[in-house]
């Protein structure tokens, strides 16, 4: 067990010390709008040049941790998905924070992203080379199914008109194809504007589809913002050990399903947490109740977004392949300081490896205590900063992370344009969840499609490139499954005469 | 907005409008005309670009007249549970960050961060101002500004605009 | 009320113009004397952003200040290249270059920028171009690899980074220069083509030295686009030995904005020349698998005008341009 050695070494007050302010700083970076993992990462990196590797390795471990986490906070609280990954955290860590359940749903959060956290690291530890085959399996038609399939998901998670649904994903995929176009090199949709050229960058889209509405209803009642009940019930750590032990298997089957689509490069998390999501609703016996503020959907998500910092980092280790953005920041500082990823990594450099997988260990574990302590204290300002105070807070959040995502201000009107539509579009029955879905998965559908097609071409069997693969058919039966489940499911119980159904009927929007 | 659950149970065969019934007609027109915008302007992308474009138009056109034919197969009723809550102050906030986001380049992200920042607590109140509330508030927004200045300028090196105005 | 805001404004305004002032007054023989800031149009974890990262340490060494390294990622650099020209011009703020990426994105389309907007003032280092195959791939040379494309053409697929990128012009090249054909497919980064390779997806890869080096144990080279072999792998024939005029690559250098003092921009050109005869510099950029390159200021408008009119040729090939 020499791995225990090295984990001892992670141990040392100096490295402790170093991954308690990475933690504590990633929370808060990530619990603000538009600052990502990726920036929190990437500002370190030049500071852990002057430290000793295993040092430099712990920190940005845990600062990523830190900030993968700390975007739950601004889900729950506000219903803005700091990154992609928290989409889902807003489904039901919203509605929960409306009725007066901040607080639980904060505390669920900190329990499900430590339990997720634990598994992924777990994976990465013992499975990695195993399941780094798996990334290497997914080709370009791969991916286009499993984007289809993740569109599939609309039927399963839009409340109101299903075909509203799909309206929304198609609007979503037009405007994930503004730009220029990776395959094939068009320009596309610019309207003459070199605003355009760049695409829309897409977390300062979710800033706007899902924040602005927020702020613009904000302003219009002088009631406050999330209800609160007249006791203060602190953290609720008791009630939410509870529920989560009442999820032990959507916490363990979330966190799987992270760490899994994890390791696709490119697909990561958003992916991850979205399946996860509609798994445990599918699963659940109440599914009506879920985007209504069920506790178990955000056990779900955040057990699943956790699971892919581990997830992540095989392919990045073994592969050399980084599967998301921040694992890029730091395969790029592991290059830097002279190492090399691939095998050695677990021979040569097996020393350096296990203390970095022993400091994401000592993170997540880090988590817990400081995520209580930061979440309870993000929870009590929001619930006791005035209205007044509140809303330009909010608004200063939105445009200034929105802005210092790629440092433009055009993101920043882009924002504000793609938000008072996403509120229109909210009052007429169109949610942003299908938006962002399509604007996220449209360029993954679009290039697996087109590099699928010339691969077809190459190789004369089109049919076969598409419909070929066992992975591929996999896909397309999920697919399958996911539109008509719903739909049966629902003929089964209204011949049963169950009128629990009705709530997901369609058209109950209001 | 409002994520509650319509209290009073549409019957089969009817559809509850999100908002007005008209609206519900007038959006997936709204959407086809998109459709064939992004239809027509496929015409000059290569056949790789225009193939995945050209589909979504097409689905997104077919989705929205489904759409159309369920409407005109169901008896739509209006929403009349929907909220009427203050549209000025919604205007006023949408402007207000607009502006905002236009002014930074050339007035430095203080000094319009500043602005927008009173701005937006006028717009938000709706209880009447005391001196010293106002006081007090003003002193928390300079303070707020402050602090999210150091964390991005310095901390964070992200580049804030100076403003144009004072950069001759 | 209005005295308090007003006042704000102005005390901001002051502190700004002093600030501007000062960065203004300081000689090129004080520069840098603060944090540099030194943009790089693409996401991080690139070969620009690692090539970026360790030329850091030793900017610092050689100025005492910082070199604070940013992303503007987009439209393949466009976001960044085309706001270059909106950033202060006192030298502190630098913006990584990339050829032939600035040369073929504007060709036939407005996208914010021309090439002679980009003042660049020193290229280091390139990748030189290079046909990667896996381990356990039938062909052993590239004579292999020509024969397959010749006997059928277009069965042979090569994955690449970009649609009118550097691997697309290299393959458009080499198509030209071996009279085969190939099916080219593009991908968002040399991340997801090689992971196309590595799957089993494409035959071969068109990627880099680095590429190479970073996947030693998986992948091998047919040919490399270099004046020279690579000293990591002196086994690895360069094109011009077999036969097939090509060197080039991704070059990688740095600008300022326009109207930055030719005096901050020698002593610029200076610090990172000096950077790249650091002989630490060298060695962990050879082990990346990168060749260092020497243009300085004054060797830049002789040089650009070569890769100019290497790239327009294949441009018209590609038919970017007429």
């Amino acid at each position: 067990m020499e791995i225990l050695t090295y984990a001892l070494g992670a141990l040392s007050p100096v490295n402790l010390g170093l991954a308690l302010v990475g933690v504590a700083a990633g929370i808060i970076i990530g619990a603000l709008p538009g600052l990502s993992a990726t920036m929190a990462v990437a500002v370190l990196v030049p500071v852990t040049f002057g430290m000793a590797p295993e040092s430099a390795l712990i920190m940005l471990g845990a600062i990523y941790t830190g900030a993968i986490y700390g975007g739950s906070y601004s889900a729950i609280l506000v219903n803005t998905p700091g990154t992609p990954s928290a989409i889902a955290t807003t489904f039901d860590g919203f509605p929960m924070a409306k009725r007066g359940d901040g607080d639980l749903a904060v505390t669920l959060s900190t329990l499900a992203s430590v339990a997720g956290g634990l598994i992924g690291v777990l994976a990465l530890l013992t499975l990695a080379p195993l399941l780094a085959q798996v990334a290497l399996s997914f080709g370009p038609v791969e991916y286009f199914w499993l984007a289809i399939f993740g569109l599939t998901l609309i039927s399963a998670l839009s409340e109101g008109s299903t075909l509203k649904g799909f309206i929304g994903a198609g609007f979503g995929l037009l405007l994930s194809t503004i730009g220029v176009a990776v395959v094939g090199g068009d320009t596309r949709y610019t309207f003459g504007s070199q605003v355009l050229l760049g695409g829309i960058e897409t977390v300062s889209a979710l800033i706007g589809l899902y924040c602005i509405p927020v702020l613009i209803d904000l302003v219009a009642t002088p009631e406050a913002h999330l209800k609160v009940d007249g006791e203060q019930r602190g953290i609720r750590l008791r009630e939410g050990l509870g529920l989560a032990w009442l999820g032990k298997f959507n916490l363990f089957r979330s966190a799987s399903i992270g760490t899994l689509v994890a390791i696709l490069p490119g697909a990561g998390g958003s992916i991850a947490s979205l399946v996860s999501y509609s798994e445990a609703r599918r699963a659940s016996r109440q599914p009506q109740t879920f985007g209504k503020g069920n506790p178990q959907g955000v056990l779900a998500t955040e057990a699943a977004n956790n699971a892919t910092v581990g997830g992540g980092f095989i392919p990045t280790l073994v592969l050399g392949i980084p599967g998301t953005p921040p694992d890029a920041v730091i395969l790029g500082a592991l290059l830097v300081q002279g190492f090399r990823t691939g095998p050695e990594l677990f021979t040569t450099n097996a020393s350096i490896t296990y203390t970095f997988i022993a400091g994401l260990f000592l993170a997540t574990c880090l988590l817990l205590p400081l995520g209580l302590l930061i979440g309870r204290y993000a929870f009590k300002s929001i619930i006791t900063i005035p209205k007044a105070l509140l809303v330009p807070t909010i608004a200063f959040m939105t445009v200034i992370g929105t802005y210092a995502i790629r440092n433009s201000i055009s993101d920043v009107v882009i924002m504000l344009t793609l938000g008072v539509a996403g509120w229109l579009l909210n009052r007429y029955g169109f949610r942003p969840s299908p938006i962002v879905l399509g604007l996220i998965l449209g360029p993954i559908a679009e290039q697996g499609f087109v590099q699928g097609f010339l691969m077809g071409r190459a190789s004369g069997a089109m049919f076969t490139t598409f419909f070929g693969g066992p992975i591929s058919l996999t896909i397309i039966a999920l697919s399958v499954v996911s539109v008509f489940y719903p739909i049966v499911k629902e003929r089964l119980a209204r011949r049963r005469g169950d009128p629990g159904s009705r709530g997901s009927h369609k058209e109950a929007s209001s | 907005m409002s994520n509650a659950m319509p209290k009073a149970r549409v019957s089969r065969g009817e559809i509850r409008a999100a908002c007005s019934a008209r609206a519900e007609y007038l959006l997936p027109l709204l959407f086809i005309a998109l459709g064939s915008l992004c239809l027509w302007q496929a015409r000059d992308m290569s056949q790789l670009g225009a193939v995945f474009p050209v589909t979504i138009a097409a689905v997104m056109i077919l989705a929205s007249v489904l759409r159309l034919l369920q409407l005109t197969l169901h008896r739509v009723i209006d929403n009349v549970e929907r909220h009427q809550d203050s549209t000025p102050r919604r205007v006023l906030l949408v402007v207000a960050m607009t502006g905002w986001a236009l002014i930074m380049p050339w007035a430095g992200f203080l000094l319009a961060g500043l602005a927008s920042f009173f701005f937006l607590m006028l717009i938000a109140q709706h209880k009447p101002w005391t001196p010293r509330r106002l006081l007090g508030h003003l002193m928390t927004g300079v303070v707020l500004v402050a602090c999210f200045y150091g964390l991005f300028a310095l901390l964070l090196n992200v580049p804030l605009p100076m403003g144009r105005w004072f950069m001759g | 009320m209005r005295v308090s805001r007003s006042s704000i404004g102005l005390a901001a305004g002051i502190g700004m113009a002093i600030v501007t002032s000062l960065s203004m007054v300081a000689s090129a023989n004080e520069f840098p004397s603060n944090n540099v800031r030194y943009v790089i149009p693409f996401g991080p974890g690139g070969e620009s952003d690692i090539s970026a990262r360790l030329q850091q340490k030793y900017f610092e060494e050689i100025t005492g200040e910082q070199l604070v390294v940013q992303y503007m990622p987009g439209g393949g650099g466009a976001v960044g290249w085309s706001q270059l020209k909106d950033m202060t011009a006192d030298g502190y703020t630098i913006m990584g270059s990339n050829l032939p990426h600035i040369i073929l994105k504007p060709m036939g389309k407005d996208v914010g920028f021309q090439a002679e907007d980009l003042n660049n003032f020193f290229y280091f280092h390139y990748s030189p171009d290079a046909i990667l195959v896996r381990n356990d791939s039938p062909y052993e040379t590239l004579d292999d690899l020509i024969q397959a494309a010749k006997q059928a053409p277009g069965v042979v697929t090569l994955s690449g980074s970009g649609t009118y990128s550097a691997n697309d012009v290299a393959n458009t090249r080499f198509q030209q220069l071996a009279d085969v054909t190939t099916t080219y497919i593009p991908f968002k980064g040399t991340g997801a083509a090689v992971t196309a390779l590595l799957g089993g997806q494409v035959q071969a890869e068109w990627g880099y030295t680095t590429v190479a080096a970073n996947h030693q144990d998986k992948l091998r080279m047919l040919a490399v686009a270099a004046e020279e072999r690579h000293p990591m792998f002196p086994d690895v024939p360069t094109f011009k030995e077999l036969g097939y005029d090509m060197v080039g690559g991704a070059y990688r250098g740095m600008a300022v904005p326009e109207g930055t003092p030719v005096e901050i921009r020698q002593r610029l050109s200076d610090i990172f020349q000096q950077i790249n005869q650091n002989p630490a510099f060298q060695q962990k950029m050879q082990d990346l698998g990168f060749v260092l390159i020497d243009v300085p200021l004054e060797e830049m408008p002789e040089f650009m005008a070569e890769q100019r009119r290497v790239y327009e040729e294949t441009a018209r090939e590609l038919g970017l341009i007429d």
